[in-house]
């Protein structure tokens, strides 16, 4: 059954990163909002037939698609209301990580939160991991302790000084914040583990500690590619052109950090 | 009577070596017939997926069958899985002697642990490799010749008593390897390594140009190639930073050109491969396969040419496709007793294991036989099958009139060393590794071949990942040491043998990072922090780390001790059953078998190993360590440290009463040495078994050393060798 809330941070979950990657060489730039809703059609046609992502990666399976035409026959719509929480979870997020510059939508530096599904995904996460700490159930989980978690996101709203002051005398407030930075840095509990299939979608690519050594995921490599204003000339360049021909963009020394550096 | 074969050749094992060697065989006309136990993988690109949701990222994690894992035996636990193996979580660990068989491969405890993982799937363990072809030396191919000659001291015959040479001289390899870099398709720096290893300066080691230029160098060992190029003496060596020949397209590969000049054997051009874009996830899996895995080598030897695009058909007018059947496991090699010394192998049984709940028993026959299922999975084969007599009355194992079938085996004992540059070297970026140092592979006054192993210096692009676990344990930590809430250091619990002993080197992640924020400023003169653990002060903290951290690796080579061995662990599967009759696999009660004591998930006897590290290795890898902690110190500020994270931490060299923790390299050999002298090799220089004139035997269980060189070009350039040779055994 089509599903009639798909929202544009949904749609972005159906493409792994790789995906993303690939599919940038053929033409289509499918991290950017005004790029899928413009080239929608052609694009959903190419998938539909599975002429894309091209052979042998996997094409869609038939709910992607659903999910995709359905957010086409609602409008393109961008973000569904906020949960309960949602908002100060991700205010607190942005404070506790400090990647709070809402000013960037996209690229390395961009603000936590800007993907709510991911925001909402880690906002579940977090509550049912802290059940379990509580409860001394569950496996590995139990062990990223952050059994306060409720009482940090009501702290929030008691003001900065306030919270500040708690997560560094409060030892259980202090695990449950350590354990949301955790989740935004390393798509993973405090004790490691990470959360299957949405991992495999969004979170891993997205874990914010990839930025911060300035570097990518492991296995997601495409800066050349999604920095590219012309990504159909790239396909060109990396299929005809040699490795010595130019200096291969892991040699680019990037200086989005400076600014956090001083 | 013309006899009946159903193939030319039957190939046992669709990794590497099989499937380059069968796709050798096929382009010359011959039916070949792959049997490989594990199941289809799927396109790297679409392993990442499951990259990416794999909870421990280790070197077995990504692996997405074609039939979506559902032949795996309910709770997937490799013991148990339909073919077992071992991974880096079940290797190397403090066994205790109760747990010895709750693990794939089956260790005692007080011995040294094989530290050491493989795939069984289609492609094998290059699926997981890293991409590293370099060539052997003259040196390793000589080792008894040149170190333990008459004129050596009784030291350094002790220590060499195992040593030996390789029955087949470089000149006689060297065409073989360049067949196998092109092949392939590795890129390389020619001009570096034109006379590397060379007796004589003026006799280049190499006949031609790598197939395509390297792979540009890392930032990082570009930092490091200028902060220790001829800066740090050792004796009359002073080491620079060299590139590494890799299995990765530097452009598009291969072009008509490159098929008409190397006569490639297969299609390997016409499938989704882009050149390196510097993923930096090598191990374990290359997403747009710039990386050539076992899957491509299948690929060439399986499917058709692309007549449109490629030159090959016409090289090849007699090819016919290879055939491959996954899922196949061979369990008994059958020897057709005849009363002689050596008699041929009449045909192998193996299990259609498609389906775990009927698995089928099936026979096939061919005029030439091909075991290269893995150095540890070739004699577990062997020893499982049934035994024959010779001429005199005598049982032997198949092929094991030597008894060293199982014997010898080898890894590289990695001595890894981390610790925090001075300045930043943004590694993880790019691929895993590009260069290293090759200067202690040649004997000299700083590494003596004829008193301890030579050894190859690897410069790791990973960071901490492999040594810490680096970046997840990474904020951790940084968040202890900011936060004031670091606890007491781990605890290390040695196997029974080491108990007791002290660590070499027990620094700490904190002691490394301590010593780099006083300097910093982000701990004051008491280890006050003056950051927050937060925010973007523990961003600024991340980072400094992030881009600083840097590891080598020491890896020296190893000999085959006999008592080094690979066995059958529990009692052996009994099979009353028919050709073409099944069993329930997932039944230990299944009708017409009975289950091994130490079952596989199909009810196999699982294999066992009695590791030993040889003293020649142990007395290099100790010279290594101190070796590449001077080189790291050049760049690095602070403590430098040596352990291991995870299971792997837990094995350990004893020297001087103190212990070194090593890492396994996943470079299993020696397990079916060649040698000129049937009494104590395997097979021939030809892999051919001296026991049966139509089996031969591939991979690095053939290997006579280990020698300072990773293994897999070497197992590529004998793969394609023998194929050559089998090709002109059988004839018009």
């Amino acid at each position: 059954m089509a599903n009639t809330t798909a929202t544009w941070d949904e749609i972005q979950q159906i493409f792994s990163g790789f995906d993303i990657g690939i599919m940038r060489m053929y033409g289509y730039v499918l991290d950017d909002y005004d790029s899928v809703v413009a080239n929608a059609n052609t694009l959903f046609g190419e998938l539909a037939q599975g002429r894309m992502p091209p052979s042998p990666i996997q094409p869609l399976s038939q709910e992607q698609l659903q999910l995709f035409r359905s957010w086409m026959q609602n409008g393109f719509p961008k973000s569904a209301a906020a949960a309960d929480g949602l908002d100060d979870f991700i205010a607190m997020s942005q404070f506790l990580t400090g990647f709070d510059d809402t000013s960037v939508s996209t690229g390395p530096a961009r603000a936590v939160g800007v993907n709510r599904a991911i925001a909402q995904k880690y906002l579940d996460c977090l509550n049912e991991w802290a059940e379990m700490s509580s409860s001394g159930t569950g496996s590995f989980y139990a062990n990223s302790d952050p059994k306060e978690f409720a009482s940090l996101l009501k702290t929030w709203g008691d003001g900065l000084e306030e919270f500040e002051n708690l997560i560094n005398t409060d030892p259980g407030l202090q695990s449950a914040a350590r354990a949301v930075i955790t989740i935004w840095l390393t798509a993973s509990s405090v004790s490691g583990f990470g959360f299957g299939q949405f991992t495999q979608a969004t979170g891993y690519p997205d874990a914010r500690v990839w930025d911060i050594f300035e570097t990518h995921p492991m296995g997601y490599s495409p800066h050349a590619w999604r920095d590219s204003k012309d990504p159909k000339k790239d396909h060109q360049i990396l299929k005809e052109t040699q490795h010595d021909n130019g200096t291969p963009y892991w040699n680019l020394i990037p200086t989005q950090y400076e600014t956090v550096k001083k | 009577m013309t006899e009946h074969y159903d193939y030319d050749v039957v190939i046992v094992g669709g990794g590497i070596a099989g499937a380059l060697a069968g796709a050798k065989l096929a382009a010359e006309g011959r039916s070949v017939l792959i049997l490989e136990a594990g199941p289809e993988l799927v396109h790297p690109s679409y392993n990442v997926r499951k990259f990416y949701g794999a909870d421990a990222k280790v070197p077995s994690s990504p692996w997405t069958t074609a039939e979506n894992e559902t032949l795996s035996n309910g709770d997937n636990a490799n013991a148990t899985r339909f073919v077992g193996a071992p991974t880096v979580l079940d290797t190397g660990r403090p066994i205790k002697k109760d747990q010895e068989e709750d693990f794939y491969l089956v260790q005692p405890a007080n011995l040294s642990p094989f530290n050491t993982s493989y795939e069984r799937y289609g492609g094998g363990t290059t699926n997981h490799w890293l991409g590293t072809c370099l060539r052997h030396i003259p040196e390793d191919l000589q080792l008894k010749t040149r170190f333990d000659g008459p004129d050596q001291s009784q030291e350094t015959h002790t220590l060499l008593k195992e040593a030996r040479d390789w029955p087949i001289t470089y000149e006689e390899l060297e065409p073989w390897y360049f067949q196998a870099e092109a092949q392939i398709g590795v890129s390389g720096n020619t001009e570096e390594y034109k006379y590397f290893g060379s007796d004589s300066p003026s006799q280049p080691v190499r006949a031609n140009p790598y197939p395509m230029t390297q792979i540009p160098l890392t930032t990082s060992d570009q930092r490091i190639a200028k902060s220790i190029d001829g800066k740090v003496p050792f004796g009359s060596v002073s080491p620079s930073v060299i590139s590494t020949p890799q299995a990765r397209l530097s452009r598009e590969y291969p072009n008509n050109n490159d098929v008409l000049t190397h006569k490639l054997i297969g299609p390997s051009g016409q499938f989704l491969r882009y050149r390196c874009l510097g993923n930096t996830s090598c191990i374990p899996l290359c997403p747009v396969q710039a990386k050539f895995d076992g899957t491509v080598a299948i690929r060439m030897a399986t499917e058709p040419f692309d007549q449109a695009s490629s030159g090959e058909a016409a090289l090849y007018p007699n090819r016919r496709e290879a055939e491959i059947k996954y899922n196949a496991v061979a369990y008994n090699v059958v020897v057709k007793s005849d009363g002689s010394d050596n008699p041929p192998i009449d045909h192998i049984l193996y299990f259609d294991a498609s389906d775990t709940t009927a698995v089928k028993k099936k026979k096939v026959t061919a005029r030439r036989y091909i075991i290269a299922a893995h150095a540890l999975e070739s004699p577990r084969l062997l020893k499982m099958s049934d035994k024959w007599t010779d001429s005199k009355n005598n049982e032997h194992e198949v092929a094991n009139s030597s008894t060293w079938v199982g014997c010898g085996l080898m890894d590289h004992v990695i001595h890894l060393v981390w610790g925090l540059a001075k300045e930043p070297l943004y590694t993880l970026r790019g691929p895993l590794s590009t260069a290293g140092i090759g200067d202690f592979r040649i004997s000299s006054d700083a590494a003596d071949r004829s008193l301890m192993a030579g050894f190859r210096i690897e410069i790791g692009n990973d960071g901490w990942n492999w040594a810490t676990g680096a970046p997840d344990s990474t904020v951790q930590q940084v968040m202890d040491i900011l936060a004031g809430t670091e606890g007491p250091p781990p605890k290390f619990e040695g196997p029974a043998f080491a108990d007791g002993a002290p660590f070499a080197n027990q620094t700490t992640v904190t002691d490394v990072l301590k010593t780099y924020y006083r300097t910093d400023g982000t701990l004051d003169e008491n280890d006050k922090p003056t950051l927050k653990w937060y925010g973007k002060d523990l961003q600024k903290a991340l980072n400094a780390v992030g881009t600083r951290m840097i590891r080598m690796a020491a890896e020296p080579e190893a000999l085959p001790e006999k008592a080094s061995e690979v066995v059958v662990k529990g009692t052996p599967f009994e099979d009353r059953l028919e050709i073409g009759d099944s069993y329930d696999a997932t039944n230990p009660d299944a009708n017409k078998v009975t289950f091994s004591s130490v079952p596989d998930g199909l009810g196999l006897p699982r294999p066992g190993v009695n590791y030993k590290i040889s003293d020649y290795s142990k007395a290099g890898f100790i010279n290594g360590g101190k070796i590449v902690s001077k080189l790291m110190s050049q760049i690095c500020s602070g403590p430098l440290a040596n352990s291991i994270a995870g299971p792997g931490g837990w094995a350990v060299i004893e020297h001087e009463g103190k212990l070194y923790p090593y890492g396994g390299a996943g470079h299993a050999a020696g397990t079916y040495l060649m040698g000129d002298d049937p009494s104590d090799s395997v097979v021939d220089k030809n892999c051919r078994s001296h026991d049966h004139p139509n089996l031969f035997m591939l991979g690095s269980g053939t290997f006579p050393a280990l020698g300072t060189a990773n293994p897999t070009l070497t197992i590529a350039a004998l793969a394609l060798r023998a194929g050559d040779y089998i090709n002109e055994d059988l004839g018009a």
